[in-house]
């Protein structure tokens, strides 16, 4: 194996340089076989496990026909590690994950949203906690490069999903140092970091996209990417109430467990609403600003059960909470409860817990779809 | 291709360049040493008391001196940095309750 800089000139560290000054190309590494490339990306630490696919340079140059940007375009560096993360070395990661030219623009929409200072993504990488970036498409897009916003969103069995998805933990990996190995500390880790992308449902959500609630200066009919770090999603089944008031009820009541991040500290939730729970909710009148209020209303836990969990929540201690059987809302504010529609059908809704108010917060950021590559045929 | 060969692009990346410039020379060892603790601040911990208390025990180490973050997910904040580099001769940090 010979390892060299674009030049031919020097040896290079797989784990990437110690700085130097000034963001270089990415190094190369000369291979004899197909097969040898899987291994020497094993041997590198660059997988997730799973064997890639590997980064030629020609891959990689089809890759970059995705974007109209400068491949040495420094987007940033990914903490904690810090390595810099330009077109070209995102591009490399995600043709390892089996990313096509049109999936580029959303995996770098993505990687700007999660390096916004608010999503604290030193923290979400290097927790002990069980939060891992969860990237949610919205818009044409997800007809265009036919993602899965139906049966089985969160599962697998989609080439869009899986390899956006796979092409961040990629990312996070191999320029954050994200690894276990490295410098992830969660305890437990979390099956999404294999990968975690869903889609909005651009047919069954009667309301405005996700993403045009968070950002202001992102239109509903723009496509765009919302990143929210958060636990696995928790299914929560109802098949016994067909009010709006009734069917929010157990969602809320389901979404405040003692030992959760967002009852110690607050934060942020997202509740995904299968297409069934959507339309009733849409048949009744209730606009997203309703359903989040009510969630809100209704989403709480006794000043008795947070004593007895001597919960940290106590240290923002309201001297209405001395009355017997008082109840503390779980979250602050409605808004901090992300509602969406996806899914397929099924008497079924999803609760997926934020990290409190530690990081992670959702962030939405446009995907560049000018490039005239962008739609994948079906 | 390079004569026959596949070439791979190397997916890490390089680091930023940080000139760290140490602001004090590194203490030789723990005699008389001014010891500083930085903690994460999660509620109800004592292991911070626990490891000064350990380290007094084994080594002549003139003080112990706790410090806590204001955001346990953030970074310290440079005011607690500086007043360490000011204050102590050496740190033990990562300290979670």
């Amino acid at each position: 194996v010979n390892s060299d800089s674009p030049d031919g000139s020097s040896p290079v560290n797989p784990r990437g340089g110690e700085g130097g000054g000034g963001v270089a190309h990415a190094d190369r590494v000369e291979v004899g076989s197909f097969d040898e490339a899987l291994e020497i990306c094993y041997d590198n630490g660059w997988t997730d496990g799973l064997p890639v696919i590997p980064p030629t340079e020609d891959r990689v140059a089809k890759l970059l026909t995705g974007v109209g940007r400068d491949r040495y375009e420094i987007i940033g560096p990914v903490p904690p590690r810090g390595g810099v993360a330009t077109v070209e070395t995102v591009a490399i990661n995600a043709a390892m994950a089996g990313c096509l030219p049109p999936h580029l623009p959303v995996v770098l929409a993505a990687l700007e949203a999660m390096l916004e200072p608010r999503f604290n993504l030193n923290g979400v990488q290097a927790t002990t906690h069980i939060n891992v970036p969860l990237l949610i498409v919205g818009g044409p897009i997800v007809r265009d490069l036919g993602f899965n916003s139906k049966l089985g969103v969160f599962g697998g069995g989609n080439r869009s999903n899986a390899a956006v998805g796979r092409a961040i933990r990629l990312v996070l990996l191999n320029l954050g140092g994200g690894s276990p190995l490295q410098l992830d500390r969660a305890t437990f880790g979390h099956p999404g970091k294999y990968a975690y992308c869903i889609a909005e449902d651009l047919d069954e959500n009667p309301w405005a996209p996700l993403h045009s609630t968070l950002a202001s200066d992102i239109a509903p009919e723009d496509s765009a990417v919302t990143v929210f770090s958060c636990e696995a999603p928790h299914n929560i089944v109802d098949t016994d109430n067909s009010t709006p008031e009734g069917l929010l009820w157990v969602i809320a009541a389901s979404m405040t467990k003692i030992g959760g991040t967002n009852t110690r500290t607050g934060g942020e939730c997202l509740v995904v609403l299968a297409p069934e729970r959507a339309r009733r909710l849409r048949a009744s009148g209730w606009s997203r600003q309703d359903v989040q209020q009510y969630l809100f209303d209704h989403a709480s836990v006794s000043v008795e059960r947070l004593r007895r969990a001597k919960s940290p929540r106590l240290n923002s201690h309201s001297p209405e909470w001395d009355e017997a059987h008082a109840e503390v809302k779980v979250y602050k504010r409605p808004e901090d409860i992300h509602i969406m529609v996806a899914g397929g059908p099924g008497p079924h809704a999803v609760w997926c817990p934020g990290w409190g108010n530690l990081g992670g917060f959702a962030i939405s950021k446009p995907i560049d779809t000018s490039s005239s590559l962008r739609k994948i045929p079906r | 291709m390079i004569n026959g060969n596949i070439v791979l692009l190397n997916p890490v990346g390089h680091l930023e360049n940080h000139a760290v410039t140490p602001r004090r020379s590194r203490h030789s060892g723990l005699d008389g040493a001014r010891l500083g603790i930085l903690t994460n601040m999660f509620r109800g911990e004592d292991l911070p008391d626990v490891i000064g208390s350990r380290l007094q025990d084994l080594y002549p180490i003139a003080d112990v001196v706790r410090y806590e973050k204001e955001i346990l997910s953030r970074p310290a904040d440079v005011s607690i940095i500086d007043a360490l580099a000011e204050q102590v001769d050496c740190v033990v940090v990562g300290v979670c309750g």
